[in-house]
């Protein structure tokens, strides 16, 4: 992992000009502000990780990258070109893999394909070719002639991967590819990322699985509401926890006084103390040696010990840390778990 | 790639997905046909009250037997407006659901500008009306409705100003209204109201003055009197003037829907 | 046994709560107000037995003196058609051509001594045949009675005529509409057709609650799928008579719909009720896992059912068999019902209508636990 980091950073230092600039981005819907003066580069060959919970603003951050949103100030640079001034010369070198599953369910992923290519001018010999690799990539070359209404949400999701990739972008932009999804297909997507940065795209992967970023990264930003929390190469963010560690404990849920046990934990803890899904996680800033001081006021509570852990510095600790809540809803916590 | 290509096929790929799926197949197709039918057969019955009786001839304005046809046709026809109508203004919120989905955002990545999707649409809008005019007029045509009785004029014309007219005001709901819900409803009540205020089915003098009106700014009414104008009266001298309402109904429409539809402009 | 029926009940509650608490509701009880306005307006020249139009008809004649007594006869009618003479008959169809006039009545070459030209179809060429028609057979008799020995043939031809159209006029006073205002006929009509969609609503609430998995947890707790079913059923039973009354009132409020015999409407608004929620049990039994499909067949077949039971449609412009053979829907009998209720029908006059729609729903409850029965997969 921290070698394929490296020769990615590597091979971005070599190359010379970046292909992504964004430079203080901020947009605000009314008086919710969803981007608070973002910036960052990178470079060919490299995979660039937005990190953060929903609604931290990285959906906003990359349609302003498509050049589908205006920023309320800040500027993007695809290739050298502005996505504002020359938004059509800038999308020409990308490839956008939406949220949603833009696709068209009463299509085959041949004619999905087909479709937008040709709506990206690519020429019909091309074309053919082009489909026929996307589709060998993606792994859906022998159901290209189903409708993709009949595909599970994983095929669906590795067509809108797909569709991304038409024209052989320099760039591409990918916002949270694997929601939802079998482990399978997520490593799938996971895979073919990397084998397309080590082609020389420049990548940028917005996620709330801290694991992705980890597998996938080189550099990152953490984003919550809008700003920057961190930003930088993976070890370098990893190490602003510190000597934290989070000690994780079963919670189980229909104890009948919990929500009055977290409240009086939280009173006299003086770290961050969370609860989600079941699960109790406390942060200890200065590393286990505060451990036997809070297991002793877990016990005074009178909650089960049964399953405690610690957990080492990661990008979740990091999140953890610095914001006092964790990466992931109840919601999307979920979701991991099912995926 | 030309405006021109990427406007063909993305108005294509529209119209494409308009017919692959079953339920619009049966609303769009096959139930108007039933139902043109069933209304012929309805009017099998009466239609020719003018058989000559205790020495008096009846004849129509144009002095034509063939125009005699005009009371079976008339009412098939106000079915197929009915249809017409109800097909386009639910086809009027496909922008709105690419919208939804995500592959409007999509298809402005590949580079397309918003004004070329918005025209694409449209141009979708009118192949699908063409496509159900065909269909329903051939299918019915089978089933023993005589459209051509009276010329080929008679029947397109009022046909093309009702499409032009009920895509452009599809547009201009598309413009005004984004919930599909709303718009799911107009489609599915508007339309047959419509055609009775418009005297598709029985003849407007029976309504009140006030109604009688009103029936200026309903295109089903300008559809109808281009078909009697047509059918009954001098042909293309009688059908110009309904098929210049028609034509603005039309371009009022789009207008409003290019307008309205800037506005959501992501 | 009681535990079921308890079930079933507090099941029932809450799907009508779920309805009748539902912003859809608004458009449920609006949509057949706006309509029945706007028909009743429309229509109301179709409803009442004199019809003048908005402005007389013109009349452009080129006749012969013999026929003064025609002119004479059709501007008898001031407010029906305002008669102007044309120089000649060629100069009269031009009018007509041209659209001057409405209609033209010229002297003919041949044999047939008149010709009347309007567009076919139209009002003014029925009224216009009707009193010239009338004219030459009253001329006819005269000049009969002056003459004893004319020839037989229009003799013949002018009592056929006569008896014709007497025929044509006693069957008319039975029709079920006769004496009904525009107004009244398209309250009865609507709240006929929309009582359906308010019964159905009950039914989509269920298929949606299976695809969810709600039915799931339901069934948990020990509930059977009888007694789910039955909530279902009586729930759109409820919501059917529900609407039914609620639209009374508004419409009586509104339209001055004087509703009649309170035990008669009351038994046919619980037998056309328990007719539309078995047919609405019909149809999802047919689709039992698709809300949407449920909820887009309830709309097709409501609305075909609505078109050829006189509810969209009035039985007053279908022609006489079209409208017989449509009789037997369940629908149209509830449409007849109401009709002759608010004519002032009691009890015993309904009871045709009332046993039509037991027997209906009997049919398709039938039919539909049949259905049931056969599609029924792993479930018990
Ligand atoms: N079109 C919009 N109008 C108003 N608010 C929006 C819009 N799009 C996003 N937001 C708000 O901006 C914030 C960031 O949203 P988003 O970029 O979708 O977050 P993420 O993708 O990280 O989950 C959220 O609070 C969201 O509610
Ligand atoms: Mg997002």
């Amino acid at each position: 992992m921290a070698t394929h980091a490296a020769v990615q950073e590597a091979r971005g230092q070599a190359a010379g000009d970046p292909s992504i600039v964004v430079e203080g981005l901020r947009k605000s819907f009314g008086k919710n502000v969803a981007v608070d003066g973002l910036s960052f580069t990178v470079h060919p060959g490299e995979i660039f990780g937005l990190l953060g919970p929903n609604g931290a603003g990285k959906s906003t951050t990359l349609s302003i990258m498509a050049g589908l949103i205006r920023p309320d100030s800040g500027d993007v640079k695809i290739g050298g070109h502005s996505v504002i001034r020359e938004t059509q010369r800038a999308q020409r070198l990308m490839g956008v893999v939406p949220q949603g599953l833009a696709v068209y369910e009463e299509l085959t992923a041949a004619q999905n394909l087909d479709y937008f290519a040709k709506l990206r001018g690519i020429e019909k010999k091309r074309r053919r070719q082009e489909i026929e690799e996307i589709l060998e990539l993606v792994g859906l070359s022998g159901v290209a002639h189903r409708k993709v209404a009949q595909y599970s949400g994983g095929m669906k999701r590795r067509l809108n991967v797909g569709i991304g990739l038409l024209g052989r972008p320099r760039v591409l932009l990918l916002d949270e590819p694997t929601v939802g999804i079998d482990p399978q297909s997520r490593r799938h997507i996971l895979d073919s990322v990397r084998r397309l940065a080590e082609s020389g795209m420049a990548v940028v992967y917005t996620t709330h699985y801290m694991e992705e970023v980890e597998y996938l990264c080189s550099r990152l930003a953490i984003i919550d509401r809008g700003r920057v929390i961190a930003h930088g190469p993976i070890d370098e963010v990893r190490a602003l926890a510190g000597d934290a560690v989070v000690l994780r404990l079963p919670f189980p849920r229909g104890v009948l006084d919990e929500a009055a046990k977290v409240e009086s934990l939280q009173n006299t803890l003086p770290m961050p103390v969370e609860v989600t899904s079941g699960e109790l996680r406390i942060v200890l800033p200065q590393g286990s040696r505060q451990a036997p001081a809070v297991i002793e006021e877990l016990q005074r509570h009178g909650v089960p010990l049964d399953g405690m852990r610690l957990e080492s510095p990661n990008l979740e600790t990091v999140f953890l840390s610095l914001t006092g809540k964790a990466l992931r809803d109840g919601k999307a916590a979920e979701e991991g778990a099912m995926a | 790639m030309s405006t021109f290509r990427r406007v063909a096929t993305i108005s294509f790929n529209a119209t494409l997905r308009t017919y692959l799926s079953g339920s619009n197949l049966f609303w769009i197709v096959a139930f108007p046909i039933l139902l043109s039918f069933l209304i012929s057969l309805w009017l099998g019955s009466d239609g020719d009250t003018a058989v000559s009786r205790l020495g008096i001839t009846y004849e129509t304005p144009r002095g034509d037997q063939a125009s005699r046809e005009f009371v079976r046709v008339s009412k098939v026809f106000g079915v197929y407006l009915i249809f017409c109508f109800s097909t386009l203004l639910t086809r009027a919120g496909n922008l709105h659901d690419e919208r939804r989905r995500g592959t409007l955002q999509r298809t402005l990545v590949a580079g397309v500008p918003y004004s070329e999707i918005v025209a694409a649409h449209l141009v979708s809008l009118i192949l699908v009306g063409a496509l159900q005019a065909v269909i329903v007029l051939v299918g019915t045509g089978l089933l023993g409705t005589r459209w051509l009785a009276t010329g080929w004029g008679s029947v397109i014309l009022p046909v093309a100003g009702t499409i032009f007219a009920a895509s452009g005001i599809a547009l201009g709901i598309a413009g005004l209204l984004r919930n599909p819900g709303i718009v799911q409803l107009l489609a599915g009540g508007a339309p047959s109201i419509l055609a009775l205020m418009g005297g598709a089915f029985f003849p407007l003098d029976v309504a009140p003055a006030g109604v009688q009106r009103l029936a200026a700014v309903n295109p089903m009414y300008w559809a109808m009197e281009a078909l009697s104008g047509g059918f009954v009266y001098s042909g293309w001298a009688s059908q110009a003037a309904p098929m210049a309402i028609l034509f603005l109904f039309g371009v009022i429409g789009m207008v409003i829907g290019v307008q309205g539809l800037r506005r959501f402009e992501p | 046994m009681t535990a079921s029926i308890r079930q079933m009940g507090v099941i029932t509650a809450h799907l009508i709560r779920k309805v009748a608490f539902n912003p859809a509701v608004v458009w449920l009880i609006a949509m057949p107000l706006v309509i029945i306005y706007i028909l009743g307006i429309t229509m109301h020249g179709l409803f009442s037995a004199e019809f003048t139009p908005v402005k007389p008809y013109r009349i452009v004649v080129a006749l012969p003196e013999e026929a003064g007594f025609l002119v004479e006869r059709i501007s008898r009618a001031p407010k029906h058609f305002a008669v102007e003479e044309a120089r000649d008959a060629q100069e009269a169809r031009q009018a007509v051509f041209q659209r001057q006039a409405d209609a033209a009545i010229v002297a003919a070459d041949g044999d047939e001594p008149l010709t009347v030209i309007a567009p076919p179809g139209s009002i003014v060429l029925e009224m216009l045949a009707g009193v010239v028609q009338a004219s030459l057979e009253q001329e006819a008799q005269q000049v009969a009675a002056a003459q004893p020995p004319v020839e037989n043939g229009s003799r013949e031809e002018s009592d056929t005529g006569a008896r014709s159209a007497g025929a044509a006029d006693g069957a008319l006073s039975a029709m079920p509409w006769e004496g009904v205002g525009s107004f009244e006929y398209f309250s009865i009509g609507l709240i006929v057709m929309f009582m359906a969609f308010a019964s159905h609503s009950a039914m989509v609430h269920c298929v949606q609650d299976r695809s969810t998995g709600a039915y799931l947890r339901i069934r948990a707790l020990g509930v059977t799928r009888a007694v789910y079913l039955g909530a279902g059923i009586t729930s759109g039973m409820l919501l059917g008579a529900g609407f039914s009354l609620v639209m009374a009132v508004i419409t009586w409020t509104l339209f001055r719909v004087v509703w009649g015999n309170a035990a008669a409407w009351a038994l046919m608004t619980i037998a056309g009720a328990a007719s539309v929620a078995s047919l609405s049990f019909l149809l999802t039994a047919l689709l039992p896992s698709d809300p949407k499909g449920v909820e887009n067949a309830g709309g097709t077949v409501y609305s075909l059912l609505a078109f050829f039971g006189g509810s969209t449609v009035p039985l007053t412009i279908m022609p006489r068999w079209f409208s017989e053979i449509f009789s037997w829907l369940p629908n149209r009998k509830m449409l007849d019902g109401y009709l002759k209720i608010v004519k002032g029908a009691g009890v015993k006059e309904i009871e045709q209508e009332l046993f039509g729609l037991a027997a209906a729903a009997l049919i398709m409850l039938g039919l539909a636990w049949l259905v049931v029965m056969l599609l029924k997969r792993e479930e018990v």
